[in-house]
């Protein structure tokens, strides 16, 4: 069959994102907030393989970089000087999985000056490592929000579908409501009354938070549907016949049915959330600085000359392009099979 | 009355009423009465037959005999104690003396259970045993319904319509309940396969003195299992009495309708 | 007359406008603060404290203050903004005014790029065609609003052509009737496009799997059979057959549509609602929160009965019903 390899390079795809992102501190050659103002809005540095003379390295390497003293805040590359790739160097401290202290990192450059493969900022803060401590954020949070939402969503849906009678009919007026309401709209009305200043970690679960519950609905009306038919199923009939309890039909007949909705609405609602997030954080209603979430790294294009002659700046839109492309394939690849 | 009138019944019905309402706004817009009034009575070791046309209230009171649907009023009485008021405790251990089987076997499995789990499931409910003991139980009441342990780990998809129906009749009798209602059991399945499950209920009805509650719209079949015939219509019993007898000469004239509208191919054959 | 439906599809939204209305009056009641906090007015008269309250309605229980304010609301009084120091209303008519400029605009340009490219791939047989579409859809649909909107920009601010931001040049007031009309057209293109962008990849897909599915249909073989030309094979009899699974989606993509315009006139500096309402709220500025909501839940329930007023026209079975 066709379907198998259809749906292998969007999972991998996936997988590998959220891997980079959990190894995120390992991947990074430094520190997402480490700063360098001599290497202020460095362009990103070209990995290369062939030297001047023309002899070809087996161990990549980049050359030096000297800020250009023809054009202000330019660099140029000094030739005389390699810096060699070094695979699995010591580096900047950090946190593995967020809790075990290392300091090793997949690669580095020799000598003391930092490499920028992907261009800094302002601040002369790699974008490489921001990027990819970002993604540790940004796709936690649209994670950590659809497990939210499908928790809500599926025990509110469980409960109108199986229940019926005049809970099912208040919780469906209220799912109506939320669904009809634009998410952007709901989502900037509830932020409006969260204080505005807060600490990252604050801020970030309040926003998984917000965000979470706004998305509930969708989800909620699905697995009512289905709870709503499993009801009348024989063996629900059969079960209650034993002397079954609600909680029991529940979890053994009803929900396991709901399986297929939920993973597939966990595929559409994941790369919105993700992109809530980055929307919120955008905005500035988000997590803020330094903390890397990819909003507040593409916030940095909303300044004109980033956007006209930083073009690097654009990456982290790439990698956000990438996993809403990598969810809606897996959803879809999914929704085939299934 | 039946031959056994004397003795008393093992689950009675008394007064049943039902009626289904549909509401708009609060408001009643749509009645149907299911049950009106209607008395009913099972005896151990004896088949009572139910017929009417459909919508006369057959499967509203086969439900309510085995307590997935309230009734609106009347009682239902095993040995005696009324159920419909009982509380919880009572009445989920009385579910486990009546059993339903359904007419569709198919829809009455879950898809996502094994055979050995399916007929496993009331005793995980009633909390029965370890595990291994309610597979093992599971497994012998396979084998009493003609299902070998090979079955065991298949899923009813990879069953026959005849197989299903031999599962779900083990699952209803894992509990060794007293009473059986079988809801249109037999249609659907193939006249062999009907055969071999009518024999099965036969031989399982003598050893473990079962009170069967047989609804039913095929009169042949009723003819050939029942001890007792009761007709319903719109939701009164308007006639009872040995199949036999009542088929050949039926005295109210819905139910001579009913016999008529019916080929009747094997009427007083096994009745006595 | 008008179809029991759209009546009570209009009952619906009305129903929501008060679901909102209860919901930012309550939000709005929430935030800490009570002006007249005794705690807070520590070593004043507490009788004229109280009698400030009074004269505010805040010693009315909630149900009161919240019918209070939704007379207040209805008078088309949204209270006063303190971030732009002007009442709420009269801000947020020109913003309305402004977002329903842009996205009247942008969703009939959307709808007819999707029929086009839709009916199009739908009618290919080859495979090469609806690969491409396929493609061309599920990429535009991974590219979040936000990045069309910048890339757009990019793309207009490096070519100069387009200007962009705002609603008008510097020089408007200076220009004559045909030359502000063009200004303004000129500062559409840019936020118009990127709503288009972001509206069509969608209504393309439903387009395309509605036509697909209709040219299944035996009739359509039998007509084919008959030797009516391709052309008006679809224009004629596929497309309205297609038509009212689609009209229903209008309504549909109203709330999507909201919330894409909000973004876009962000990224855009598009005078509308979104900006308005980020700055509120960056503002803490309570009253213009609500209003932007309510505002925006009025062109919702607006933009939904339109949908519904034409599905009606669109189908005859409806009517009837």
């Amino acid at each position: 069959m066709v379907r198998p390899t259809r749906r292998w390079p969007a999972l991998a795809l996936l997988i590998a994102l959220h891997a980079a992102a959990l190894l995120a501190g390992f991947l990074a050659p430094y520190h997402y907030a480490e700063q360098d103002r001599t290497r202020v809005y460095a362009p990103p540095t070209r990995l290369r393989l062939v030297d001047q003379e023309g002899r070809l390295h087996l161990r990549p390497f980049v050359f030096a970089r000297r800020p250009d003293p023809e054009r202000p805040g330019g660099y140029r590359e000094d030739p005389g000087q390699r810096l060699a790739l070094r695979l699995l160097v010591p580096g900047d401290p950090y946190r593995l999985f967020g809790v075990i202290p290392a300091r090793l990192h997949l690669f580095g450059f020799d000598g003391g000056e930092r490499v920028y493969l992907l261009g800094s900022d302002l601040y002369g803060r790699d974008l490489l490592s921001r990027i990819l401590y970002g993604a540790a954020i940004s796709l936690f949070a649209g994670l950590v929000a659809a497990a939210l939402s499908l928790a809500v969503g599926t025990a509110v849906g469980a409960a109108a579908g199986y229940f019926g009678g005049w809970v099912d009919g208040l919780l469906m007026r209220l799912v109506e409501l939320f669904m009809a309401l634009p998410w952007l709209y709901l989502l900037l009305a509830f932020r409006a009354f969260l204080p505005l200043e807060m600490t990252p970690t604050q801020a970030f679960f309040l926003l998984v938070g917000v965000i979470g519950l706004i998305g509930w609905a969708r989800p909620a009306r699905l697995v009512r549907g289905i709870a709503l038919s499993a009801r009348e199923r024989g063996y629900v009939l059969a079960a209650r016949g034993f002397g079954a309890s609600h909680l029991y039909l529940l979890l053994r007949h009803v929900l396991p049915q709901t399986r297929s909705v939920v993973l597939t609405q966990a595929a559409i609602l994941i790369p919105r959330f993700i992109l809530a997030e980055v929307t919120l954080s955008f905005l500035g209603l988000g997590v803020g600085e330094p903390v890397p979430s990819w909003g507040i790294l593409l916030a940095e294009l909303q300044k004109v000359h980033v956007l006209l002659t930083r073009g690097w700046f654009f990456l982290p839109a790439l990698a956000l392009v990438a996993v809403t492309w990598a969810y809606h394939a897996a959803g879809r690849a999914w929704d085939d099979d299934a | 009355m039946s031959a056994e009138g004397d003795r008393p019944p093992l689950l009675a019905a008394t007064g049943l009423s039902k009626s289904y309402r549909q509401r708009r706004w609060g408001r009643v817009v749509f009645r149907v009465a299911a049950l009106a009034d209607v008395d009913l009575e099972l005896h151990a070791g004896r088949t009572t037959a139910l017929v009417g046309a459909s919508g006369s209230g057959k499967s509203t009171l086969g439900r309510c005999l085995a307590l997935l649907e309230a009734p609106d009023a009347g009682r239902v009485l095993l040995r005696g104690r009324d159920l419909v008021g009982a509380p919880r405790p009572q009445r989920r251990a009385a579910h486990r003396e009546i059993q339903l089987i359904f007419q569709d076997a198919a829809g009455a499995l879950n898809p996502r259970f094994t055979a050995v789990r399916a007929v496993a499931e009331p005793l995980e409910i009633a909390a029965r045993g370890g595990r291994r003991e309610r597979r093992e139980l599971a497994l012998e009441t396979m084998r009493l319904v003609g299902l070998p342990a090979a079955w065991a780990e298949r899923r009813p998809l990879e069953l026959s319509g005849g197989q299903r129906q031999r599962l779900a009749i083990a699952r209803a009798l894992v509990l060794e309940p007293r009473v059986l209602v079988l809801d249109e059991a037999f249609s659907g399945l193939d006249l062999s396969v009907q055969a071999q499950i009518v024999n099965l209920l036969q031989e399982l009805q003598q050893r473990l003195r079962l009170a069967m509650l047989l609804i039913s719209h095929d009169f042949s079949l009723v003819g050939y299992l029942a001890d007792e015939v009761a007709v319903l219509d719109g939701g009164r019993v308007i006639e009872r009495g040995a199949p036999a007898a009542l088929f050949a000469r039926p005295r109210h004239p819905r139910t001579a309708q009913l016999v008529a509208a019916t080929p009747l191919l094997t009427v007083g054959e096994g009745a006595g | 007359m008008i179809g029991r439906l759209v009546l009570r599809r209009a009952a619906a939204g009305l129903l929501l406008l008060l679901g909102v209305s209860v919901f930012g009056f309550l939000l709005a009641e929430l935030v800490p603060g009570d002006p007249f906090d005794p705690g807070r007015l520590e070593g004043r008269d507490p009788a004229a404290i109280e009698l400030l309250r009074a004269r505010y309605g805040l010693d009315r229980p909630l149900p009161q203050r919240y019918l209070r304010w939704v007379s207040l609301t209805v008078r088309g009084d949204l209270g006063y903004s303190l971030s732009f120091d002007r009442p709420v209303a009269e801000i947020l008519r020109v913003r309305a005014r402004n977002t329903l400029l842009l996205t009247g605009i942008a969703v009939p340009m959307a709808w007819l790029l999707a029929l086009v490219a839709g009916i199009w791939a739908a009618s290919r047989r080859g495979r090469w065609g609806r690969t491409a579409f396929a493609g061309a859809t599920s990429l535009l649909l991974a590219v979040p609003d936000l990045v069309l909107a910048l890339g757009l920009l990019l793309v207009a601010v490096q070519s100069g052509l387009l200007p962009t931001g705002g609603l008008r040049s510097l020089d408007f007031e200076a220009l004559g009737p045909l030359e502000k009309a063009r200004d303004l057209a000129a500062h559409l293109v840019l936020p118009a496009a990127a709503l288009v962008l972001s509206l069509a990849p969608r209504l393309a897909r439903y387009v395309q799997a509605s036509v697909a599915e209709v040219l299944a249909a035996p009739f359509v073989d039998a007509l084919r059979a008959a030797g009516i030309p391709r052309r008006r094979l679809l224009l004629r009899y596929v497309l309205p057959a297609a038509g009212n699974p689609l009209a229903s989606l209008v309504g549909f993509s109203v709330a999507s549509l909201l919330s894409a315009s909000l973004l876009v006139e962000i990224v855009m500096s598009w005078p509308g609602l979104g900006p308005a309402l980020l700055d509120a709220i960056l503002a803490r500025d309570v009253h213009l929160v609500i209003g932007a909501v309510l505002v925006s839940t009025l062109l919702l329930v607006a933009g939904n009965l339109i949908a519904d007023l034409l599905i009606y026209a669109l189908d005859p079975r409806i009517r009837s019903e």
